[in-house]
């Protein structure tokens, strides 16, 4: 865990933290407030990211990584919200470090929102893919020792995202908050958060164990 | 439009949405939405126009509709659907909020069409060359996979692996498949790795080299759009109508006005300049064909 | 000038029992080009990557490489990434970027030079490599002979001393090898940069060679031009079945009493004019009576992947007898492909009808079709490994006919040699004892000696009844196995005729020694039938 990480973090828990307060406190505009929030420490994670050493292998494996999980939600498409990309993010942050957990979750909103439609809500979204995969890589070692958690985190990852995402879309869309909307949305974003979380569990567990064997065999190649 | 650097264009775009999340006020919301047409047909190629502006049509009947259906404050109630009261309120706020929420997913679907990868990844390369590149992999990398796994996918068809067309066999063939890709991915991968670091990825000082350049026009349109965020973001407070308990439009029409005529100015500029150059273009071609 | 020099280089990889390279030593001067060969596992990879410090391989290294003087050690990260360029076998892994434009600007990204500069790098390279028109294109877009020369061209944009190609042409198709080819050696010859490249297309390249490193077990056995280095090339069991028929005549008759081996088709068609006997002008032909059962038909078939785009196949009609081996011949990209995936049923026809074993393949229910009726091997033979390990493919099979892989059972499939991959695919096609096999491309990228390996299985095959299906670029093997061959051009197939037929009056679709022979002997397509003709014949006095 270097100071990039740390600083990383830093900058990711106050962007939650105010946007909590900004939730709480009812303040105005607290839509634009999250986006500009979200923004700024993408940004800064960027900034800070380019000062970094990196490796053509590990640029390439966050690469591969974020491309896996936009291709899988085309080869997937067939099957609603049952998704690999969480899971893929997860994964990511559970053997590339919580750094590559966090750009692959982050690069992934930036790409896929070039197919399926940019909006303001690019930069939470980046912000929130990136969350997750960041928390899988400071969690690395215990989830990669203890199955029934990783599902479980993957779980819990995946409902939050979900739901997080799908309220804030409907507060975004009404523009101050009314509790009825928030009621027809949370009823209506129920079954999709299910699907979403058991499709991580389905992923996670097809795919956990597997997963480490081939990116170590990735580690392998390079070293002949 | 699309003749303007990148950064131009992001700032714009996040210029014409930021008074759209601020205020809150049906005319000028009206003003931004006719904005979004305008910048939409100016980038966007003619087929399926129609069904498209009908989509946003139907999109904003549905939003218009939410709110009173699950809201049910304000005073005047219009008549009761479920013993809950529909009210006058209610049915307003739902309107402008439609509107609202129209005009930003039409502003977001021409920022969509305006912002292609390649000028995506001009400004991240601006931010970081280093991010940049990594995102121009993956975007290679998707079509190629794509196409991997449609091979994978028509093999596993055959092998007689997978014999039966039951749902589980089904599944466990579309896994497989998604499992071999990921081997494949990483594999290939790896070769990639080796082609960057032989072109001295690992070096220090990257640069990123884009092909757009800054122009007269990009500082024009940067200048009015900052402006007229700031000020209509400032003015703000005076243009929002209330709604709750009752109906009360008590905008300053001087600072409406203002706002309206900044934000129209913003958007009807790039307007202009892509007609004016279009115009010379098409002239340019009758010249052409007068030539021959 | 020179550019290159290796001095006594061995290598040996970690808990590896024997030396890799074993005391290599060799140099390349300013716009040399030099032909790495050498069958499979003798050490070129290793050797090639050990020229370039960013891909050098770990394990314990003896021996000095200079690179324009200076040891390679002390030569700087930017000037190895600048002037030491590396381009390998599979075209689309080796881009980065996806565009074009951004593909030739990477190089000068990496070396942090400013946007105008590179602005002008891409314009000449893109210049000078015909690649102007494509610069706005997706990478993907692009066919794996304009990739390959991208990614040769982005290595160039770089201003290199000296290029390493690791197979470079393996996965392309004949026309765009033989471009490539050329394109390398005008940059040796207009540019003055070394290139170094390791290849099995010795019918093009050996002419072009300024020298020829011969590899044997990670040994040195020839550095020499090509002239006096064919002789060690064709004696060797390994290299002489990708060699051309001219050079292999050459040294089966012991080089003719001191005559200069041919490396030219003009050459050799002198050679085989002026020092052999003519007496016998064709050899007896015995055609295979045609079966009477049909195995596959193809009646009328129309198809297209959009509506919008115009018919791959329109009216194709064929038929393929039980227990004949068939060919179809056509370029790169006409839709060979498409209709063998029409034959397996992964594709529909929107006309016509396909029948195996005279019953519609519509009739077939799923498991019927692929549990003993048809076998599969895709053109990539990578997209037919499913499973992580060799073992899982083969479910541990008993069985050891076509290739005994046992000892591999715990490899992941990837990493066998690539003819090893191609038997492998073979294998699991074979699993389920199908009647009827299609193959496509069962060559690709693989040497002349893996080709007599495949040809021979695809006989056993025939030997065994089945019937076999062959869409191929690759005539040499047309030559060697097919009863019957086809071409496909505009979507139908035309002239399905013995391939002698066809070979002997091709401009291109034919084969070395049909070349070698053409009006001077007639029915003669495999070098194996000109050696016998040329045996038969005999040698005029003066070259005995």
């Amino acid at each position: 865990m270097n100071s990039l990480m740390k600083k990383a973090v830093l900058i990711a828990l106050s962007a939650v933290l105010v946007i909590l307060g900004a939730v709480m406190l009812g303040g105005k505009h607290y839509t634009l407030v999250s986006v500009l929030i979200a923004a700024v420490s993408c940004i800064g994670f960027a900034y800070a990211f380019e000062r970094r050493e990196l490796t053509s292998r590990y640029a390439v494996l966050v690469a591969v990584m974020t491309a896996l999980s936009i291709a899988g939600r085309f080869i997937f498409a067939p099957v609603p919200a049952f998704k690999p990309v969480t899971a893929l993010v997860i994964l990511s942050g559970v053997y590339l470090s919580a750094e590559g957990g966090f750009l692959t979750g982050a690069l992934t909103a930036l790409i896929s929102n070039m197919y399926f439609g940019h909006g303001a809500w690019t930069p939470f979204q980046m912000l929130a893919w990136g969350l997750i995969g960041l928390t899988a890589g400071v969690l690395s070692n215990q989830l990669k020792k203890n199955r029934p958690l990783l599902l479980l985190f993957g779980a819990i990852a995946g409902a939050m995202y979900s739901f997080v995402m799908d309220i804030w879309t409907v507060v975004w869309y009404s523009g101050s908050p009314e509790t009825g909307l928030y009621k027809a949305a949370i009823l209506s974003a129920i079954p999709f958060t299910i699907i979403y979380a058991v499709s991580n569990v389905v992923f996670l567990f097809l795919f956990a164990k597997s997963f480490g064997r081939k990116l170590s065999r990735a580690v392998t190649l390079i070293e002949r | 439009m699309k003749s303007f650097h990148p950064v131009t264009v992001l700032i714009f775009f996040a210029a014409m949405l930021t008074p759209l999340m601020t205020v809150n006020n049906p005319v000028y919301t009206a003003v931004l939405l006719v904005g979004a047409i305008l910048i939409l047909l100016q980038v966007r190629s003619g087929r399926g126009l129609l069904r498209e502006l009908w989509g946003y049509l139907v999109i904003f009947l549905i939003m218009a509709a939410m709110n009173p259906l699950f809201v049910h404050r304000g005073s005047t109630p219009l008549f009761f659907l479920n013993g809950r009261a529909i009210t006058l309120e209610a049915v307003v706020y739902g309107v402008c909020s439609a509107l609202r929420l129209t005009a930003s997913i039409i502003w977001c679907r021409a920022f969509s069409l305006v912002m292609t990868s390649e000028k995506l990844f001009c400004i991240t390369g601006k931010l970081s060359p280093k991010i940049s590149a990594m995102l121009t992999m993956t975007v290679r990398f998707i079509p190629d996979m794509l196409a991997q796994g449609r091979k994978i996918n028509a093999y596993s068809r055959t092998s007689g692996e997978f014999p039966d067309d039951s749902l589980l066999s089904r599944f466990r063939r579309i896994m497989s498949v998604f499992s071999a890709l990921v081997t494949w991915s990483i594999e290939s991968g790896v070769q990639t790795a080796d082609s960057m670091k032989a072109r001295g990825f690992e070096l220090k000082g990257r640069t990123a080299y884009s092909r757009f350049s800054y122009h007269t026009e990009d500082a024009v349109l940067l200048v009015l759009c900052i402006a007229s965020c700031a000020a209509v973001c400032t003015i703000s407070g005076r243009l929002n109508a209330e709604f709750y308990p009752t109906v009360k439009y008590s905008a300053d029409t001087a600072a409406l006005g203002a706002a309206s005529f900044l934000s129209a100015a913003a958007y009807v500029f790039p307007t202009a300049f892509a007609m004016v150059i279009g115009l010379k273009r098409s002239r340019r071609s009758l010249f052409r064909k007068g030539e021959k | 000038m020179k550019i290159l020099e290796v001095k006594d280089l061995s290598f040996r990889y970690k808990n590896a029992e024997q030396n890799t390279l074993d005391n290599i030593s060799f140099e390349a001067s300013e716009g040399e080009l030099i032909l790495v060969c050498g069958a499979t596992a003798c050490g070129k990879t290793t050797l090639l990557k050990s020229l370039k410090p960013e891909l050098a391989p770990f394990g314990d290294k003896n021996g000095e490489i200079f690179f324009c003087g200076k040891a390679m050690a002390d030569i700087s990260e930017s000037v190895s990434a600048a002037q030491i360029g590396y381009v390998m076998q599979r075209p689309e892994n080796q881009t980065v970027t996806d565009s074009v434009r951004s593909e030739l600007a990477f190089g000068g990204e990496s070396l942090g030079l400013e946007p105008d500069i590179i602005r002008r790098k891409v314009a000449e390279t893109a210049a000078y490599f015909g690649l102007e028109q494509l610069l706005s294109h997706r990478t993907s877009m692009l066919s794996g002979g304009q990739r390959q020369l991208l990614n040769l061209a982005s290595v160039m944009a770089m201003n290199p001393r000296l290029i390493i190609l690791d197979e470079p042409t393996a996965q392309l198709d004949p026309i765009a090898a033989g471009d490539f080819i050329r394109t390398l050696y005008r940059v040796t010859r207009e540019l003055a940069v070394t290139v170094i490249v390791a290849e099995h297309r010795f019918e093009e390249l050996l002419p072009l060679a300024d020298k020829v490193l011969f590899l044997e077990n990670g040994k040195v056995r020839a550095f020499d031009t090509p002239e006096n280095s064919a002789e060690i090339l064709a004696q060797s069991a390994n290299v002489s079945p990708s060699l051309p028929s001219g050079l292999r005549l050459h040294s089966h008759f012991h080089r003719l009493n001191g005559r200069k081996a041919p490396l030219t088709l003009g050459e050799s068609r002198a050679m085989l004019a002026e020092c052999f006997k003519s007496d016998v002008k064709s050899l007896e032909q015995t055609a295979k009576a045609p079966g009477n059962e049909e195995a596959i038909r193809l009646k009328n078939v129309f198809f297209t992947y959009d509506g919008s785009s115009p018919d791959v196949v329109c009216g194709a009609s064929l038929t393929v007898q039980k227990g004949e081996v068939f060919s179809l011949i056509g370029s790169n990209g006409s839709g060979k492909s498409t209709l063998l995936s029409l034959m397996s049923g992964i594709e529909k026809p929107y006309r016509g009808a396909v029948e195996i074993f005279s019953k519609s393949l519509k009739k077939y229910r799923g498991s019927e079709l692929y549990c003993g009726l048809l076998g599969l091997l895709p053109q990539d033979v990578q997209s037919a490994f499913l499973r992580d390990s060799v073992g899982e493919e083969l479910q541990f099979t008993e069985d050891k006919s076509v290739y005994d892989f046992t000892p591999f059972y715990e490899m992941h499939p990837y990493d066998l040699s690539g003819g090893q991959q191609q038997l492998l695919g073979i294998k699991k096609m074979l699993m389920n004892e199908p009647k009827i096999v299609l193959m496509d491309e069962p060559t690709k990228g693989l040497d002349g000696s893996w080709r007599d390996v495949i040809a021979e299985i695809i006989l056993s095959l025939r030997e065994k009844g089945l019937t076999v299906f062959i869409v191929t670029h690759d005539m040499e093997l047309a030559a060697q196995v097919s009863d019957r061959c086809g071409i496909f051009f505009d979507g139908t197939v035309s002239a399905a005729v013995t391939p002698q037929e066809i070979l002997s009056d091709s401009i291109f679709y034919t084969t070395s020694a049909v070349k070698t022979s053409r009006g001077i002997y007639s029915g003669v397509c495999t070098t194996a039938q000109l050696l016998e003709i040329c045996t038969k014949n005999g040698l005029k006095e003066e070259f005995r």
